[in-house]
């Protein structure tokens, strides 16, 4: 046998362990280089890693390609928008039967937004997860694109031109004015949402999960009633998607209807090819390369699609198992390497 | 006689007009191996699919050991006792052989609803998987993954799945097809040793093997059972002969 240390010491865990450092540091070299900039990237970065890491658990893991993911995403962040507004108008949310205030704390806002968010995945997925292939490609689209326009027609949370969060947020007494602080939360989530998946993907659960990707039939076939399995995953991942939701509501302190349409829904599944579909760290460096290639080409020319579209060609066709998959080993991959 | 492990009355499935199994009734005593066989297209594989619950019967029921299953789901089914392989192989095949079985086993012990806790240090759920592989001959190709196996070696790994299911009914849908020489008689020896453990209903176009093995054969033609009985009678049969197996002398049971 290999001796265990071996089958630790990868490119791969050598590469994580590099990005997570990176991302533990930025707020410093920010600071050492006066550039707060630099913690808005890492930040965005976060963020859209832990919403590209939930839609990995459904699609990379579970097999089921969603393109309407972002909608969790922005019902949790639309939460915490109007339960802001609610605070800064001084009018309550609900006022009959029972008067229902808006907030600004953390500690309520974000357990609502979340719970908001599981809640509308448990329906969509209820409906959605009956179909398979592309039919589910397009009705999770379709969901995805209700929730677009039902926003926009909300005048009174900003419609098409979104809201701003005008109350401070603040997490019990401490506020979450402090960039850095802010920063490191969402660091710090990012990290236990990797371990929570990380340990969902090898459970038995995940077992099921990543059965139901390969062979669905064949798991009915056993004994598995599949459709349950992929909703429970749906929910979790709408769950997570509406962490992230929360953090970027907080972090960018405005909300709008893009933040759900159906563009970054395809970004998430852009990120997760470009970093590595199926792999714990291939959404991080997905998000990462994506967001860090967006700003350089950016500032080249405002129409840095006409680069990243070819760059993404290349990765489809020549990268497969994407940047993760460049270093291959057996840590990152759970289902046997073959 | 007691009641019998699974039992269809008066089944019928139309496709438009096309009839595939018409007023089909037949038993699987408990310990037998029951043989079906018949010409392609007499209604062999819906059969299967109907007793797997991925057809539903156009009318008829279904019984296993006196309950009636016919509106349950495939999964349901499954948690029943009844388990399949498949005509054409239907594994997950990025796991590997030990996971596919492993796989059938967490189906039918304890709950999957687990999502913490490492599922591959299981040893409740690898040690009888082991056990199943080992049983199957493929002891030593336990860690390769499924897609990678050898044909036959998949084909035996079907088997070991099944098991795994802990089946009070193995339907067998072909095991052999596409078998060479070699494989067949491995898969003859290994369906000999599930004999008397198991209700078998087999599928299976290779003659040799079902006469050595049926204690029973049903013949259908065209969705219709046209005889059910031991070999011997089969063999003797004038309508069987007649309608399927022709005068070729391929009866040497």
């Amino acid at each position: 046998m290999i001796s265990g240390l071996q089958l630790w010491i990868t490119p791969r865990v050598i590469l994580s362990a590099a990005m997570l450092i990176a991302l533990a540091v930025l707020p410093q070299i920010s600071s050492a280089v006066d550039n707060p900039f630099l913690i808005r990237v890492g930040m965005r970065i976060m963020i859209l890693a832990i919403a590209a890491s939930s839609l990995n658990l459904i699609l990379g893991y579970g097999g089921m390609v969603s393109l309407g993911h972002a909608a969790f995403i922005g019902i949790a962040a639309y939460v915490v928008a109007i339960l802001n507004w609610h605070v800064s108008n001084g009018e309550p949310l609900l006022s009959w039967p029972i008067v229902i205030e808006g907030s600004a704390n953390a500690y309520v806002v974000a357990p609502v937004a979340i719970a908001v968010s599981a809640l509308s995945a448990l329906i969509i997925g209820f409906i959605s997860l009956r179909t398979t292939g592309l039919y589910f490609i397009m009705i999770t689209l379709a969901f995805a694109q209700m929730l677009y326009y039902l926003f926009i027609a909300f005048q009174k949370y900003g419609g098409e031109d979104g809201t701003q969060l005008l109350e401070r947020l603040t997490l019990g007494s401490v506020s979450l004015n402090d960039r850095i602080l802010l920063y490191y939360i969402a660091l710090g989530i990012l990290l236990s949402i990797l371990i929570f998946i990380d340990r969902i993907v090898q459970s038995r659960f995940g077992m099921v999960l990543q059965g139901c990707r390969q062979n669905e039939r064949r798991l009915e076939a056993v004994g598995y009633p599949t459709f349950r399995y992929k909703l429970v995953a749906f929910v979790i991942a709408g769950a997570i998607a509406g962490a992230a939701g929360t953090l970027l509501a907080v972090s960018q302190q405005f909300v709008s209807p893009a933040d759900l349409a159906w563009p970054r829904s395809g970004e998430l599944v852009i990120m997760l090819v470009l970093g590595g579909v199926g792999t714990l760290f291939g959404p991080v460096f997905g998000s990462a390369f994506y967001v860090v290639l967006q700003l350089v080409l950016d500032s080249w020319t405002t129409h840095w699609q006409i680069i990243f579209g070819p760059v993404f060609i290349f990765f489809v066709l020549f990268v497969k198992g994407g940047i993760v998959g460049l270093f291959k080993g057996p840590f990152w991959r759970h289902v046997p390497h073959g | 006689m007691a009641e019998p492990i699974l039992e269809t009355r008066n089944l019928v499935q139309r496709f438009g007009a096309l009839v595939a199994a018409d007023n089909l009734s037949l038993s699987l005593e408990a310990g037998e191996l029951h043989a079906i066989i018949g010409p392609n297209g007499a209604g062999k594989t819906t059969l299967v699919m109907q007793l797997a619950g991925e057809l539903v019967p156009t009318a008829g029921r279904i019984f296993l050991a006196g309950e009636d299953v016919t509106n349950l789901s495939v999964s349901a089914r499954s948690q029943k006792g009844i388990a399949r392989s498949f005509q054409i192989t239907s594994l997950c095949p990025e796991f590997s052989a030990l996971e596919n079985v492993a796989l059938a086993v967490q189906a039918h012990r304890g709950h999957s609803f687990r999502l913490w806790g490492r599922a591959r240090r299981d040893s409740s759920l690898f040690g009888p998987a082991l056990e199943l592989l080992e049983m199957v001959d493929l002891g030593s190709r336990a860690g390769i993954p499924a897609g990678l196996l050898a044909h036959g070696e998949q084909r035996q790994l079907e088997v070991a799945v099944a098991l795994g299911c802990q089946p009070q009914v193995l339907l067998f849908d072909e095991p052999m097809a596409g078998m060479g020489r070699e494989d067949s008689r491995r898969m003859m020896r290994l369906l000999k040793s599930l004999k008397g453990r198991y209700a078998i209903l087999l599928i299976e176009h290779d003659m040799d093997a079902v006469f050595a093995l049926a204690d029973r054969i049903t013949v259908l033609v065209s969705g219709r059972n046209i005889a059910t009985g031991a070999p011997q009678e089969i063999a003797n049969n004038a309508e069987v002969r007649a309608a399927y197996l022709g005068e070729r002398g391929v009866m040497r049971a």
